[in-house]
């Protein structure tokens, strides 16, 4: 569906029509975003959704009545209501994509009704989008159709736009972290801890609707210089996910996300031909990659940040380099780190595979609760 | 929209109202909701009215439909700067918000403390807004990442990221590709790896453990000379959390806090000390501790001594600014003792405070000088003999009797103090003058001399009398040995020289020596009433005792 489809649908339509339509659409829009948010944190007998649903079965009632159905359908140019393209400000458009992404994630590109649905089809709807619901095969309702991406056409495209995102969210990662640490040894002044929680905010969002395109970013790997940065972004997409198959809040897999990128960057107080040493490394050496988890819980503490978040990033980025880490954060990055590390190429071995490096695994002091349940988060990275 | 505009500003009013109260008493959390209820009241019935509430976020201001709706210059209380400042553009309020999210957003909402104030630091506006996940609340932010820093830096990140973007997304084209729509939509639903309560054990630890834990971590750095030129940023962040062990009354964490600086090794540690010593003598922070240590015995008995011991030479003065007010005994004499080690950067007020502080302060003070040398201590001691009240001036007579020739120049006005406490206190202070008894006798000599002694109460006159014998010295005996060989026989003065025999006795036994015995048993057997050569009999029984108890 393209834009000028839209147009000229708008165009055909009588000036009042369309203003009135816009203004359903937006009511519908609006009560659907309301639901489906709502649907996370309530169940659907929860007096919170019934608003947004009187709302949402009022505008579908107008529209029906007007048009003879209701359409609403995601394209990837936004979204349509009766055909008519949904026009919302600028302020609104990431509550769009936000809606957007999370229709995707289970499989839906719309929904359809030709008669008012009753408050039980959309209390059925709120179910949908409770978490551990169980949607597959997705049940269909009597009267507001679910449409489904049955031919994977719209999905595609969807996914596509979901990848876009993904990878840009990825490759900041990276650069952030390479840069953070090259800012680092440069003596420069560092990149705020903000942007990088922008990054890993949209990491946790991403993760949700995708978890397993979103765990095959961390086969991206890289060496030399570049390492560093690749190697934190794994680990954040590692303990991401992690965190998110132990069923951890999302405040926490960002508090796992955000230590991650910033486990190694005490490596920045380390010589460049230390680190890409692949000889055996002298007692001095050794000495020298032992202290890089004190630099690296120094360059969190340098943002004199005392509240729970910072003190558990800068214990998190330290411990996850000690034997037996006391904190949560050290013990689910320590895992991460040392796989991420294994499966990829370094200057003294090449890279294992994933069922190698989990074996290596069992050889070290991890913990081992956390190393059990491990291999069921990356088996899709086998 | 223009009709609704009335009302939304009165919500944002309510709103600002609600943020300040609860910015002024942050601490009382268990207010808050209180505070808060006014506020949701009109926000909610505008709401009812329409679904949804979009105003966007200026620096200073809360734009509605192209007016404001709210607006606060002061950055201190503004309830927008904050959020503005770092990159929430709008706000979006949905019908359904309750009380408990109106909460959540005031968290974020509230300004940041002015600097110097007590707080943990917080993370940026958008992330606690995230993080929050308030349901019908939601935002937009400036959009991007921003981690360039100029147009150059730009370019070059764009080429950086864009390289990046290549390789992911042909790691997700080799392989999530290849992902079946079912694989992917069966892995949303796989249930979490860790029931509720395994799950429970990896929430975030107490911040008191984290602050701990940091703070060794912290002293780990800076021990191993790994500071560098971050050593100022971590003396801030150890500092913090200093303060928000304070401010959360943590005394196992304050404890543990203190005890290693004074021995960290390492090349960047006196520097450390010297910044922490001056954070620790901060008369708000000391004022803080002092009140928490007069609630709390564990402050009292395992913070307080630690913060004290790291004081530096200078914060004398700050803390006797501390003491005012100090009603607590311990404490105080915890605190003044403190003070008496920095003696040297504060003398001039301690000395002034002994003179004319409230007498509790003022005797701590005086009590607190035994750390001195004598010499010194009996200098210092000295400004308390002027205070208004007897007893500093009691205490420090005590102290001036420590250096002999302090005391010998400054004790002896008070022989004729108005107070007998005061006189008592200062014959006992020069009988110990045993270096100069020539000096003390000759000052108790005038003492007893004078025409005033003669009607004082009779144990003051003992007392003087004692105070003679104990010097032994030459004029001192010759005095008592006169005193009891007795006036000339005159009918007018027998009885009053009866009386000055009786005391001459008792400085006789006081001298306790050969001489006194054999002038006490020489008056024993001289025609003597009755009463004095009992009195002398038994002195003598008494003299003759503690002799062979000091012979060999």
């Amino acid at each position: 569906m393209t834009d000028e489809l839209g147009e000229s649908f708008d165009r055909s339509a009588g000036g009042s029509t369309r203003d009135r339509r816009q203004q359903l659409a937006r009511q519908v829009f609006f009560a659907l975003h309301s639901v489906v948010r709502n649907a996370r944190v309530h169940g659907d007998e929860n007096a919170v959704f019934a608003t947004p649903l009187g709302q949402l079965q009022v505008a579908i009632a107008e529209l029906v009545s007007t048009d003879g159905s209701f359409d609403l359908e995601l394209a990837q140019d936004g979204i349509y209501v009766n055909r008519q393209g949904l026009r919302l400000e600028a302020v609104a458009q990431p509550l769009a994509a936000w809606l957007q992404a999370e229709l995707i994630a289970r499989g839906l590109r719309g929904f359809s009704a030709v008669t008012t649905p009753p408050e039980p089809d959309l209390r059925a709807l709120v179910r949908l989008f409770t978490p551990g619901a169980s949607r597959d095969p997705v049940p269909q309702l009597p009267v507001l159709k679910l449409l489904l991406d049955g031919d994977g056409r719209a999905a595609a495209g969807l996914l596509r736009s979901h990848d876009t995102l993904l990878v840009n969210a990825y490759s900041h990662a990276v650069f952030f972290v390479g840069r953070y640490i090259e800012l680092l040894r440069s003596g420069g002044q560092t990149i705020p801890v903000w942007a990088a929680s922008r990054v890993v905010q949209d990491l946790v969002d991403l993760q949700r609707p995708a978890p397993l395109r979103f765990l095959q970013l961390a086969r991206t790997k890289a060496g030399g210089e570049a390492y560093w940065g690749y190697h934190a972004a794994n680990v954040a997409v590692l303990a991401i996910s992690f965190g998110a198959r132990m069923g951890f809040e999302k405040r926490r897999r960002h508090d796992l996300g955000m230590a991650a990128l910033f486990h190694d960057v005490g490596m920045a107080a380390l010589p460049e031909s230390l680190l890409h040493k692949s000889e055996d490394l002298s007692d001095a050496e050794r000495a020298a990659i032992k202290a890089s988890p004190l630099f690296a819980a120094r360059a969190v503490l340098r943002e004199r940040e005392v509240h729970p978040a910072a003190l558990e990033r800068a214990l998190g980025v330290h411990e996850c380099h000690l034997e037996r880490p006391p904190g949560v954060i050290g013990r689910v990055l320590a895992i991460c780190e040392a796989y991420d590390a294994l499966t990829t190429t370094r200057p003294w071995r090449a890279a294992l595979s994933s069922l190698e490096a989990l074996q290596t695994m069992k050889w070290h002091q991890f913990d081992e609760k956390l190393l059990r349940l491990f291999p069921q988060v990356v088996e899709h990275l086998g | 929209m223009l009709e609704k505009l009335p009302d939304v500003r009165d919500a944002f009013g309510a709103l600002a109202r609600a943020i300040k109260r609860i910015g002024i008493y942050r601490h009382a959390r268990e207010q808050h909701r209180a505070y808060l209820e006014p506020a949701l009241q009109p926000l909610a019935s505008l709401l009812m009215r329409e679904p949804t509430l979009t105003v966007q976020v200026g620096p200073s201001s809360l734009v509605f439909d192209g007016e404001a709706v709210y607006s606060e210059v002061a950055r201190e209380s503004s309830l927008c700067f904050r959020m503005h400042r770092d990159g929430v553009r709008t706000l979006t309020f949905t019908r359904g918000i309750s009380l408990e999210e109106l909460l959540s957003f005031v968290q974020v909402a509230l300004p940041d403390q002015e600097s110097g104030a007590i707080g943990p630091g917080r993370e940026d506006a958008v992330t606690e807004l995230w993080k929050a996940d308030l349901p019908n609340i939601s935002y937009t932010a400036v959009s991007g990442y921003r981690m360039e820093q100029d147009e150059n830096d730009r370019e070059r990140a764009e080429s950086a990221i864009a390289d990046v973007a290549d390789r992911a997304r042909s790691s997700l084209l080799r392989f999530a590709d290849t992902l079946a729509p079912s694989e992917e939509a069966a892995a949303r639903l796989e249930p979490p790896l860790l029931n509720e309560a395994d799950r429970r054990q990896f929430d975030g630890e107490a911040w008191s453990v984290l602050a701990q834990r940091a703070v060794a971590t912290l002293l780990d750095i800076v021990a191993s000379n790994y500071a560098g030129r971050d050593l100022a940023s971590l003396e801030e962040a150890y500092g913090r959390l200093l303060d928000e062990m304070i401010e959360r009354a943590d005394a196992d964490a304050l404890a543990k806090a203190l005890l290693r600086p004074p021995l960290l090794p390492g090349a960047q540690a006196d520097a450390f000390r010297a910044v922490l010593g001056a954070r620790l003598s901060d008369l708000s922070r000391l004022q803080r501790i002092l009140e928490l240590s007069r609630r709390r015995s564990d402050i009292f008995q395992r913070v307080l001594p630690a913060w004290l011991a790291q004081l530096p030479a200078g914060a004398g003065e700050a803390l006797l600014d501390a003491l005012e007010g100090e009603d607590v005994p311990a404490q105080r004499a915890l605190v003044a003792e403190a003070v008496v080690r920095r003696l040297e950067g504060c003398r001039a007020v301690y000395e002034q405070k002994l003179h004319a502080a409230p007498p509790d302060l003022a005797r701590a003070l005086v009590a607190a000088l035994h750390a001195l040398p004598a010499a010194q201590r009996a200098l210092v001691a000295a400004r308390a003999l002027q205070h208004r009240s007897p007893q500093v001036r009691v205490d420090a007579v005590a102290a001036v009797g420590s250096d002999p020739a302090v005391a010998i120049a400054q004790l002896g006005r008070l022989l004729a103090d108005p107070e007998v406490s005061v006189r008592l206190a200062a014959a006992d202070a020069l009988a110990g003058c045993a270096a100069l008894a020539d000096e003390a006798s000759r000052l108790l000599l005038a003492a007893v001399g004078r025409p005033e002694f003669a009607v004082e109460e009779r144990a003051e006159q003992a007392a003087f009398h004692r105070a003679l014998g104990r010097l032994h010295s030459t004029a001192g005996f010759a005095f008592l040995r006169d005193r009891l060989a007795g006036p000339k026989r005159r009918l007018m003065r027998k009885r009053r020289g009866e009386q000055e025999q009786l005391l001459a006795v008792h400085g006789l036994t006081a001298d306790a020596s050969e001489r006194s015995l054999a002038v006490l048993e020489e008056a024993a057997a001289a025609p003597n009433t009755a009463q004095v050569v009992a009195a002398c009999k038994a002195a003598a029984q008494r003299v003759r005792q503690q002799l062979s108890r000091r012979r060999p």
